[in-house]
């Protein structure tokens, strides 16, 4: 079964159970600055840059939440060995609140890296959770979050021995608006190939501000 | 043979009262029989052993008054008058209730009563029939009669109780009925339990005061009550204040999330990959100053608006959920029906 397929699968369950609960209808945009790090065996390459998102979700409360993520940016090289790329993502995820503090999420990813001399296309199956605190009255949630991604398909590459992505960060409410600020990073370590192990990561400080559409909020 | 025997000693033993009985009420029947053929001086001897204390059979009241009044009949015919008088006086002082029918008895009779009423003062009530009576569209109804005009006055109250509702204070004369709407002194449906009705009266004609009274057990047929909602208890709000270690859990929380930057920059990340940057160390910070403003906001203003809020709604629905059963119980009690027995007296 392909990851696009089992994600599909997956989706799928909770959007019946929940299919008839009233709708929460949620838009975001975020600002990363990124760090791209990369050791093929010619050392680390370094690039950097700033990415842009969007997302837009629908929660079914009390405990379902559908979400489509879409990203794009430009990574520069900060090492001589490393090139410019242009990034581009997009996603789709599916979280099913266990307990009032615990999501379960399960998605599908792929995203791409365009650099002048070549296109690596990376396609994922993430599987994990989020935890979520309220705290300051309310006002504000920590969050902490851990994926891991047990099919991850890379162009020209093998399936990572290990495929990790995990985030933590602090997201302030207002009424409808939350503003928040995450670290992230995802570790990726391959099979070694002719004696070389590839290991790349990604790691992001992201401000990210969120809008309820739906249900207006009451004046 | 010995069911026999047992029949035997039942009927010795029904005997002597049925024999009580059918002896007055034989007695009685001749001595109407003998008065209604005008045999006068057959039918006084025989009402008059009914009333000597020699005679050997039980005399129930009603018996008694029956010849003392055919006494007062018969003496009345053979003008006799005065005599006539004495029994019909002492039927009256027996049974206020006393009445000779103008269809049956003589003008000379009637006067004979008439003089023995003004003579005698007696007032009495007529036992309480049981009935059951919805206060909406009936009256509990009592019947009191004096034998001449007097000032009544007819009190209901709870035995026991020093005061009640008046039911009639006024001069009365003869058998008079009162209706009674089932109505406390405070306007209120009168609560169950056992009541007396108590009749005062003082003579117009003679400086005599008599009284009466007659018991009753009121109970109320009202469909079940609904329970209120019991008041909401600790286990039931939300704490409006925050603690001193809420106040520190907010560190702990903002101190929490900067761990977990910090832990996945510097665990999960790669050591070989020259660090993660320095976006983990951002949020750490940001994560500490919140959970140390929370601390210190919490600290100065620990009620928590939002349990505070929820607090209330509750109230308010409990309020709102009691508002409802006390109407539709006020609703259910509107249509009580009072049950009525007749009672011997204050006690059970």
């Amino acid at each position: 079964m392909t990851p696009g397929r089992l994600a599909a699968l997956l989706l799928a369950v909770p959007w019946g159970a929940h299919a008839a609960a009233a709708q929460v209808l949620t838009a975001a945009a975020s600002v990363s600055a990124a760090l791209h790090r990369v050791d093929a065996g010619y050392g680390v390459e370094r690039s950097s840059g700033v990415l842009g998102g969007a997302r837009v979700s629908l929660g079914l409360p009390p405990r379902v939440e559908l979400g489509v993520t879409a990203g794009a940016g430009t990574l520069d090289r900060d090492s001589t060995s490393a090139e410019d790329r242009h990034v581009a993502e997009v996603g789709l995820d599916a979280r099913y609140r266990t307990l009032p503090w615990l999501w379960l999420e399960t998605g599908v990813a792929t995203r791409t890296y365009a650099a002048p001399i070549a296109i690596q296309r990376w396609t994922s199956l993430r599987l994990g959770g989020e935890a979520r605190v309220a705290f300051f009255g309310g006002r504000a949630e920590g969050v902490g979050r851990v994926l891991f991604l047990p099919l991850v398909a890379v162009t020209g590459l093998d399936q990572p021995e290990l495929a990790v992505a995990a985030a933590a960060g602090i997201e302030y409410r207002l009424g409808p608006v939350a503003a928040a600020l995450f670290y992230s990073l995802e570790r990726y370590d391959f099979p070694a190939r002719d004696g070389v192990a590839r290991i790349e990561q990604l790691s992001a400080l992201t401000g990210r501000v969120s809008v309820r559409l739906l249900p207006f909020p009451r004046p | 043979m010995r069911r026999d025997l047992r029949l035997l000693a039942l009927a010795v033993l029904l005997a002597g009262p049925l024999a009580a009985q059918g002896g007055t009420a034989d007695q009685l029947a001749r001595a109407r029989a003998f008065y209604e053929q005008l045999q006068i001086e057959r039918a006084l001897p025989l009402l008059r052993e009914v009333i000597a204390p020699q005679w050997p059979f039980e005399v129930t009241v009603a018996q008694r008054v029956e010849a003392y009044t055919y006494l007062g009949a018969a003496l009345a015919l053979a003008r006799r008058a005065d005599s006539a008088v004495v029994y019909f006086r002492a039927a009256l002082e027996r049974d206020p209730f006393v009445q000779l029918d103008p269809e049956r008895f003589t003008p000379a009779q009637l006067q004979a009563f008439g003089r023995a009423r003004r003579e005698t003062f007696a007032v009495g009530t007529r036992p309480v029939r049981s009935a059951r009576v919805d206060p909406r569209t009936d009256r509990v109804r009592f019947v009191f009669v004096t034998t001449h005009t007097a000032a009544v006055r007819a009190e209901l109250r709870a035995a026991g109780a020093g005061t009640g509702v008046v039911l009639f204070d006024a001069d009365a004369d003869g058998v008079r009925e009162l209706a009674w709407d089932g109505l406390g002194p405070g306007g209120r449906l009168a609560p169950p339990g056992r009541y007396e009705l108590h009749v005062d009266a003082t003579s117009r004609l003679r400086n005599v005061q008599d009284s009466a009274h007659v018991f009753f057990d009121l109970r109320h047929d009202v469909r079940a009550l609904e329970d209120t909602l019991p008041d909401l208890g600790a286990a039931d709000l939300l704490p409006e204040r925050a603690s001193a270690s809420a106040a520190a859990g907010e560190v702990a929380a903002g101190i929490g999330v900067a761990g977990g930057a910090l832990v996945i920059s510097g665990l999960l990340a790669n050591d070989a990959l020259d660090g993660a940057g320095n976006g983990a160390a951002v949020v750490a910070g940001v994560a500490t100053i919140t959970g140390l403003v929370a601390y210190l906001v919490r600290r100065r203003h620990p009620e928590i608006p939002d349990n505070v809020a929820a607090n209330r709604r509750r109230r308010e629905e409990r309020a709102a959920a009691n508002a409802a059963i006390r109407a539709r119980n006020d609703s259910r009690l509107a249509q009580t029906v009072l049950v009525i027995t007749p009672a011997a007296g204050v006690g059970p």
